[in-house]
C-alpha cells in the first residue's frame, strides 16, 4: 500500500472514521478508476447510513473490510504524476479604483500556483472582495496586468470558463438541488455515466446526500455554502476563488471545507489554486500556503515575506489575571500589553514567544487560551501594532 | 428524476438524460414544451371538436382566440419563469460551435409551438364547417332556395329586363364629366348621361366596354359604336361571396334562372317545392338574423318581391347562416398568408426578446426596452416637427438607428470592459436585423411612391410585384438573422458578457 493508503488505515484504527471515509474518496478519485470510485461511493453512503442510523456503536467488520480493499485497489493503480506547483495566475501591479472615487485598490502583487492557498485577510471594507473579483475577471483594472498561465490568447469567456468565484452572498439556486449538479458538470463536458458517478461522488465527498432532493429554500446557509462548492467543484475549474466561505458554516464544518478544498486541490483529479478571503484568521493561516493582509486598499503584509522579518514577537491570551501582575511579570517597559475587552496580547522584541508562555506558565498565571500570533494576520486587527 | 406528476416516465427519462448530456437543449426545456403543448392542444381540439358542432350559428372565434392566447401566454410565462432557469451561457459552460443557432432554433420552436395552440379554436371551426358542409353542397343549396322561391312566387318576380343604350367613345378624357366633389375613381366608369335626348343613352368608354361585355346578362350591338346592355332582375335571394370559389358547382347567375326556370314557365309542385324550402330553412337558418330588417318591412306595404319574397321564406336567417358556414369553411383558404405571418412574426419577436434575455443581463434587458420605447417617441416626435413626409421619415430613422446600433454592437470586439450602451446597442441590434431588407424595401416603395405622384403617375404599380418584393425581403431578413447569430452575435454577446465590469 502507499503512503496514503497507510494514512487511510491509521486514520480507521484510530476512530477518524469521517477522515478515512473522505480521504478514501479522494484517494479513488484520483485512481480515476470509475468501478472503484462507485466502490468507494458504496462504502461511504453505508457509513453515512450507519452513522445516522447507530450513532456512537462501533462499526461492523465488513466495513472495515472493505475500506482495505478499495485503499488496497487503489494502492495497486498507478496514478500518473499530478500537475503541481505550475503557475496559474499571477498578478503585477493590479490597481482598481470606482468611478465614484469612495475607494481604491492600491498595486497588488500576487501568485497562485496549483495546489497552492492564498488567504485573503482584512477589515471589512478594506479591498477583499474587489482584489478577489479583479482576480476573477468580473472587475476591469484601471492598472497592472493579470497573466493566466495556462491559457493561451484567453478571451474573458476562456478565462471565467478556467476560474470559478463563489461570492460571499451566493446566488439562489433553482429546482432541485441535483439537477443543478448534473448541469454543472454536464456544462463542463462530464457526460452520460460519468456524469452520475461525478454527482454521486462529488455528494458522497461533501456529505450532501441526504439534501440533494430538496430545493434551495429547504437547506440552510451552511448546506447553500456546501453545494455551492460542490457544483464549482463539478466544473473543474483550475484555479477556485471563495469570498467568506466560511461565513455561513459552523466551527466544525470550517475545517472540514478547508480541509477537503485543499485535499481536493492538491488532489490529482482536477489539482488547482485556491484563493480565499475570510475573517477567520486561524483557520484560513492554518491552511494557506500564503496569506496577504489588505488595509485601507493597501496589501500591508504578505507572509511569505514575513519570516524572519518580524521585529517583535507576540502572544494572545486569555486570563482571568490582572494587568498589573502580568507587567510585574515581564518588569515595566520590557513588554507591550495590549487588552482589547477579551483577550490580551503581549508584544516583545526581547522575549520569545515560547519564553512569554512559559514565564506566565511558570508563574502561575491561569490562562483559559493562548496563541502565538507573531505570524498571524491577527496583530494587525490590533489597534496600534506593528510588524 | 424530475419530479414534475404529469410528466410521463418516458419523458422523465428523456428529460434525464438530457440533463446529463446535451445540458444546451435540456435547459431551454423544449421537449418539455413541445409535451405540454401537445397536451393542451388535444385537449383543446377535442373540446372545441364538440362545442363548435354547429357550423351554421355565429362564430365566437374571437373569444376563442383571446382566451386561448391568455392560456398560451400563461405558459409562456411559466416557461420563462420556472423552466428557463439553467443557462450554460450565463455559467461559463464549454463553448460549441453552433450553440447560439441551437439555443434559437430551440427558442424558436418552443414559442412555436405556444402560438401554434392560440390557432387550434380556428383549425377545429374550420374543420367542423368542411365535414357539416361540403363545397358544392352549399353551392347546390343556394341554387335551389333561389330557384324554389323563384317557382313558388313566379307571380311576384318581375320578369323584364332593364335595358341600357351606350355609345362607345374611345376617348376617357373627351367625354368624362366629373364633379370635384365626386368620389369616383378617375378611369373607372365615366358617366355623360344626356338627359335630354331621346332615346336615353349614356357614353361609355371602351374600358367599360370591355368589363360590361363580360358581366352583361345580355346585349345587342347596334353598330360598332352602339350597344344596348340588358340586365336581368336579381333572382338571387340567397347569395354568399365566395361560395363557389372553391367548388365545381357554380352558383346560378339571375339570367341562369330566368333563362332555366322562368323563360318558360311549368306549374310548380308547391307542396314538394315548400317541404323542400323548410329543410333548407332548418339546415341553414340561424336561431336570429344579423339583419333585424323584419319589422321595417312589416309595415312597408310596398315592400320589393325580393323583400316580400325573403320575408316569407325565412331567408334572411338561412342568408347568415349560409354565410357563417362560407366563412368557416374557407377561412383558412382566404387569409392563411395572413395567419402565417401572424404565427412566424409573433413566434419570431418572443424568441428574439428571450435569446436576449437569456444573453444579457437583467438591466440591460429592460434598458433596452426603454430605449426602444424612447427611440420610438423621439422619432415620432422629429416627424411631427419636421412636418415631412411621414413614411421615409421613419423608415429613414430606423436604417440611422440600426447602422448607430451595429456600430456601437461590432465595438465590442475593440473593448475589455462591458459597458451597459454596447449591450443596449447589441440587443437592438439583433432585434432588428430581420427587419432591415424590409425597411429597405418599404423605404424604396415609399421613395418611388413619392416620386410618381409628384408627376402624377399613378399607373405603374403592380401589386403582385409589390408582396414579392416585400415577400422576398421578409425571407432575407429571416436568412440574414439566422446566419449572423452564431459568427456575429453569439461571438458579441460572449465578448460582451464576459467581459469584466467598469
Amino acid at each position: 500500500m502507499n503512503k496514503s493508503a497507510d494514512e487511510i488505515l491509521s486514520f480507521i484504527k484510530h476512530g477518524d472514521y469521517s477522515l478515512a471515509v473522505r480521504r478514501t474518496l479522494d484517494l479513488c478519485l484520483d485512481s480515476n478508476h470509475d468501478a472503484l470510485i462507485e466502490k468507494a461511493i458504496a462504502w461511504s453512503r453505508a457509513y453515512h447510513q450507519h452513522e445516522h442510523a447507530e450513532s456512537g456503536k462501533f462499526l461492523p467488520d465488513q466495513f472495515l473490510n472493505t475500506a482495505e480493499s478499495i485503499l488496497q485497489q487503489a494502492s495497486s493503480i498507478n496514478v500518473g504524476g499530478h500537475d503541481h506547483h505550475r503557475h496559474l495566475i499571477s498578478a503585477e501591479l493590479i490597481s482598481k479604483e470606482y468611478s465614484n472615487g469612495h475607494f481604491s485598490l492600491k498595486p497588488v502583487n500576487l501568485m497562485v500556483k496549483t495546489g497552492q492557498v492564498l488567504g485573503v485577510v482584512g477589515e471589512n471594507g478594506n479591498g477583499k472582495t474587489t482584489l478577489l473579483r479583479c482576480l476573477a475577471g468580473q472587475l476591469g483594472l484601471n492598472a497592472g496586468v493579470i497573466n493566466y498561465h495556462l491559457l493561451q490568447n484567453p478571451d474573458a469567456y476562456a478565462i471565467k470558463n478556467h476560474i470559478a468565484f463563489i461570492p460571499q452572498r451566493i446566488p439562489k439556486w433553482y429546482g432541485m438541488l441535483k439537477d443543478n449538479l448534473h448541469f454543472s458538470a454536464a456544462i463542463a463536458g462530464i457526460n452520460g455515466s460519468k456524469n452520475n458517478l461525478m454527482v454521486n461522488f462529488m455528494l458522497e465527498r461533501l456529505n450532501l446526500g441526504s439534501y440533494a432532493h430538496l430545493t434551495w429554500n429547504q437547506i440552510s446557509s451552511g448546506y447553500r455554502t456546501r453545494f455551492e462548492i460542490a457544483r464549482i467543484l463539478l466544473q473543474k475549474p483550475r484555479l477556485l476563488i471563495l469570498d467568506e466561505p466560511l461565513a455561513n458554516l459552523d466551527i466544525n464544518a470550517q475545517q472540514t471545507i478547508l480541509t477537503d478544498l485543499i485535499f481536493m486541490a492538491r488532489g490529482g483529479h482536477n489539482p488547482m489554486g485556491i484563493i480565499l478571503s475570510s475573517q477567520q484568521l486561524h483557520e484560513v493561516e492554518k491552511v494557506a500556503d500564503e496569506v496577504i493582509f489588505i488595509k485601507q486598499g493597501h496589501c500591508i503584509y504578505n507572509s511569505n515575506n514575513a519570516e524572519g522579518k518580524m521585529t517583535s514577537n507576540a502572544v494572545e491570551f486569555e486570563t482571568p489575571a490582572d494587568r498589573q501582575s502580568i507587567i510585574n511579570l515581564f518588569g515595566e517597559g520590557n513588554v507591550e500589553l495590549q487588552f482589547n475587552g477579551g483577550f490580551y496580547t503581549i508584544i516583545s522584541a526581547q522575549h520569545s514567544s515560547q519564553e512569554i508562555i512559559g514565564k506566565m506558565i511558570d508563574a502561575k498565571i491561569p490562562m483559559t487560551y493562548f496563541r502565538d500570533i507573531t505570524y498571524s494576520t491577527k496583530r494587525f486587527f490590533n489597534n496600534n501594532n506593528h510588524i | 428524476m424530475s419530479k414534475r406528476p404529469l410528466v410521463p416516465a418516458f419523458l422523465k427519462k428523456w428529460d434525464d438524460k438530457l440533463l446529463r448530456n446535451k445540458p444546451g437543449t435540456w435547459s431551454s426545456r423544449t421537449h418539455l414544451v413541445l409535451y405540454f403543448a401537445l397536451v393542451f392542444a388535444l385537449l383543446l381540439f377535442a373540446f372545441c371538436f364538440f362545442v363548435f358542432f354547429d357550423a351554421k350559428q355565429y362564430s365566437h372565434i374571437n373569444s376563442w382566440n383571446v382566451f386561448v392566447c391568455l392560456i398560451a401566454f400563461v405558459g409562456f410565462v411559466f416557461w420563462l419563469i420556472y423552466l428557463l432557469r439553467f443557462n450554460v451561457f450565463k455559467r461559463y459552460g464549454n463553448w460549441y460551435a453552433m450553440d447560439g443557432l441551437k439555443d434559437f432554433i430551440l427558442y424558436f420552436i418552443s414559442i412555436g409551438a405556444m402560438v401554434a395552440v392560440c390557432f387550434i379554436p380556428m383549425a377545429v371551426e374550420t374543420l367542423r364547417a368542411n365535414q357539416q358542409f361540403g363545397n358544392g353542397e352549399i353551392v347546390k343549396d343556394i341554387n335551389e332556395l333561389n330557384v324554389n322561391a323563384c317557382k313558388l312566387e313566379y307571380h311576384l318576380v318581375p320578369l323584364n329586363w332593364k335595358a341600357d343604350t351606350c355609345r362607345i367613345v374611345d376617348n376617357v378624357n373627351s367625354s368624362t364629366v366629373v364633379e370635384s366633389d365626386e368620389d369616383v375613381v378617375v378611369d373607372s366608369v365615366v358617366v355623360e348621361t344626356i338627359q335630354n335626348a331621346a332615346p336615353r343613352f349614356r357614353i361609355m368608354d371602351t374600358a367599360e366596354l370591355h368589363s360590361k361585355l363580360i358581366t352583361a346578362d345580355s346585349l345587342l350591338k347596334i353598330n360598332d359604336s352602339m350597344y344596348v346592355f340588358y340586365e336581368c332582375p336579381d333572382y338571387r335571394f340567397v347569395s354568399s361571396y365566395h361560395a363557389d370559389e372553391y367548388s365545381s358547382e357554380k352558383l346560378l347567375s339571375s339570367a341562369d334562372i330566368y333563362n332555366r326556370f322562368l323563360k318558360i314557365p311549368q306549374k310548380p309542385d308547391r307542396p314538394a317545392l315548400l317541404k323542400r324550402m323548410l329543410e333548407l330553412k332548418t339546415k341553414y337558418a340561424v336561431k336570429s338574423p344579423y339583419y333585424e330588417g323584419e319589422e321595417y318591412y312589416d309595415k312597408i306595404e310596398n315592400a320589393s318581391y325580393d323583400t316580400k319574397i325573403k320575408k316569407k321564406y325565412d331567408l334572411y336567417r338561412i342568408s347568415n347562416g349560409i354565410d357563417n358556414v362560407v366563412q368557416k369553411k374557407y377561412a383558412w383558404k382566404m387569409a392563411w398568408p395572413v395567419y402565417l405571418r401572424v404565427f412566424y412574426y409573433t413566434a419570431l419577436l418572443l424568441t428574439m426578446l428571450v435569446f436576449i434575455f437569456r444573453h444579457s443581463t437583467v438591466k440591460t434587458f429592460f434598458l433596452s426596452i426603454l430605449t426602444g420605447i424612447l427611440l420610438t417617441i423621439i422619432s415620432a416626435l422629429m416627424v411631427v416637427i419636421f412636418d415631412g413626409d411621414e413614411e421615409i421619415y421613419i423608415l429613414s430613422f430606423l436604417i440611422l438607428y440600426y447602422f448607430v446600433f451595429a456600430i456601437m454592437a461590432l465595438s465590442i470586439f475593440k473593448t475589455n470592459i462591458r459597458k451597459a450602451s454596447q449591450g443596449i446597442a447589441l440587443n437592438l441590434f439583433l432585434y432588428m436585423t430581420p427587419f432591415v431588407p424590409l425597411i429597405f424595401t418599404a423605404l424604396n416603395k415609399a421613395m418611388q411612391y413619392r416620386n410618381t405622384y409628384a408627376i402624377n403617375d399613378y399607373g405603374h404599380t403592380d401589386p403582385d410585384t409589390n408582396d414579392l418584393y416585400f415577400l422576398i425581403a421578409e425571407m432575407v431578413g429571416s436568412v440574414m438573422l439566422l446566419v449572423l447569430i452564431q459568427p456575429v452575435f453569439k461571438r458579441l454577446y460572449r465578448k460582451w458578457y464576459s467581459s469584466p465590469e467598469e
